[in-house]
């Protein structure tokens, strides 16, 4: 039970090792307070989308499976929203249009499909919480170097006095340059340790 | 196929379906009195943030040409106006709300919505922190009452004809934001159109 809590951090991470959901990981990832607030929303739903598919798996017929899911996410997404707007409007406001494309966030449906719905309830739940926990971690490390190369703060707050930092590192080519070096060092981590396996595949993003 | 199976998978879907859609009306029920009420307080908010000498202030008041709100003090003198503005920004539509004295000095001005680079044209709603990471982390420093965006500051006091958008320094015109021009002159458009809009229509009653 705990190894399906901790794969979804460290050997299948969802960012970067299964390279899923890089669209709102690079997009939001420009303060770390966007990072965490994306990546809880994207575990809440995670947790109870796992928890619903893995309760209806036996019910709901083989050919209709992805149209149930996908009922069930888009569900669990406006929920978040709705909560989103009414309590917290100034995260609701920064993280802007990737709230609705929680619903199309691939480890979301990939969860779903690869394990909730072969799995119990119970197991799917950790499934959910460990990927959701590793998918905010990732978007954590990425926001963390952002902000503080790009914004020269951390948490909105200033880290050196007086000094000019690279905008680039908030703008869209800092997010894919920050990913390519951090996918660089978890593949040459990983192929240390395996010493000379195969580098491990990708499963789409 | 055989026609039951086609049945069986309807209905099945449908009751998905319905199931969500009950589990959805009963949360945007739930929710709807907060948001509705988050809206109307960021309203009053702008719109003291604009005209800080009035006390009270009229419903909307539609005119030909724009619609504005009447701003009285605590003994019922007319004080000023306010009305909304909007113009196209770099990456999204800029919409503000503006206060003006009755000969047409403006008293304030509130971005009420942008979308603008993260970093760069947001810059005209930020608010420079008190303190900086490290006095915060060491508990030192005031955390002072969060102040207004220094960029929307410098409309005030100023008339339809100094709002034009200079780089650099200058004491009479509005400074551009550093690497956000066009955020900068977006602002400054929504402002002085809606600005020039609201005086012709006074002028005409």
């Amino acid at each position: 039970m705990i190894r399906q809590f901790t794969k979804g951090i460290f050997q299948r991470n969802p960012v970067f090792v299964l390279l899923l959901g890089l669209c709102p990981t690079l997009a939001v990832s420009t303060s770390v307070g966007n990072a965490i607030g994306m990546g809880a929303a994207a575990t809440f739903v995670l947790v109870f989308s796992n928890l619903i598919v893995s309760l209806l798996r036996k019910l709901v017929p083989n050919k209709i499976r992805i149209p149930c899911y996908i009922v069930v996410i888009a569900t669990f997404v406006t929920l978040v929203e709705l909560v989103l707007e009414a309590y917290l409007p100034d995260l609701n406001a920064s993280l802007g249009l990737f709230v609705p494309l929680i619903v199309v966030n691939c480890i979301i449906l990939g969860r779903a499909e690869a394990f909730a719905s072969r799995n119990a309830p119970l197991v799917s739940v950790v499934d959910g919480l460990g990927m959701g926990v590793g998918f905010t971690l990732a978007l954590t490390v990425l926001g963390t170097i952002r902000e503080i190369s790009g914004s020269n703060t951390l948490l909105g707050l200033e880290l050196i006095p007086n000094f000019s930092p690279a905008m680039i590192m908030i703008l869209p080519p800092g997010a894919f340059l920050t990913i390519g070096l951090l996918l660089g060092l978890f593949a040459l981590l990983r192929s240390r340790r395996e010493k000379g396996g195969v580098s491990p595949a990708g499963e789409g993003s | 196929m055989k026609e039951g199976t086609i049945l069986k998978l309807g209905l099945t879907l449908t009751a998905i379906c319905l199931a969500a859609a009950a589990a959805l009306a009963v949360s945007y029920r739930m929710t709807k009195p907060t948001i509705d009420a988050r809206a109307r307080a960021d309203k009053l908010e702008a719109l003291r943030v604009v005209l800080p000498a009035a006390a009270k202030f009229s419903d909307r008041q539609s005119g030909p040409e724009i619609d504005y709100y009447e701003g009285r003090d605590g003994s019922g003198n007319l004080v000023g106006y306010a009305f909304p503005g909007e113009a196209k920004g770099y990456s999204s539509t800029i919409s503000v709300m503006v206060g003006v004295d009755p000969e047409g000095t403006i008293t304030g001005i509130k971005i009420l919505e942008q979308k603008e680079t993260p970093g760069l044209g947001t810059q005209a709603v930020d608010v420079p922190a008190s303190r900086t990471f490290w006095e915060a982390l060491l508990g030192r420093g005031e955390k002072g009452p969060a102040g207004r965006p220094p960029f929307q500051e410098q409309f005030a006091g100023k008339t339809a004809s100094q709002l034009q958008v200079v780089r650099g320094k200058s004491e009479d015109k509005i400074e551009a934001l550093t690497g956000a021009t066009i955020t900068s002159r977006a602002v400054t458009d929504a402002v002085k159109e809606s600005l020039q809009t609201f005086l012709k229509q006074q002028k005409r009653i």
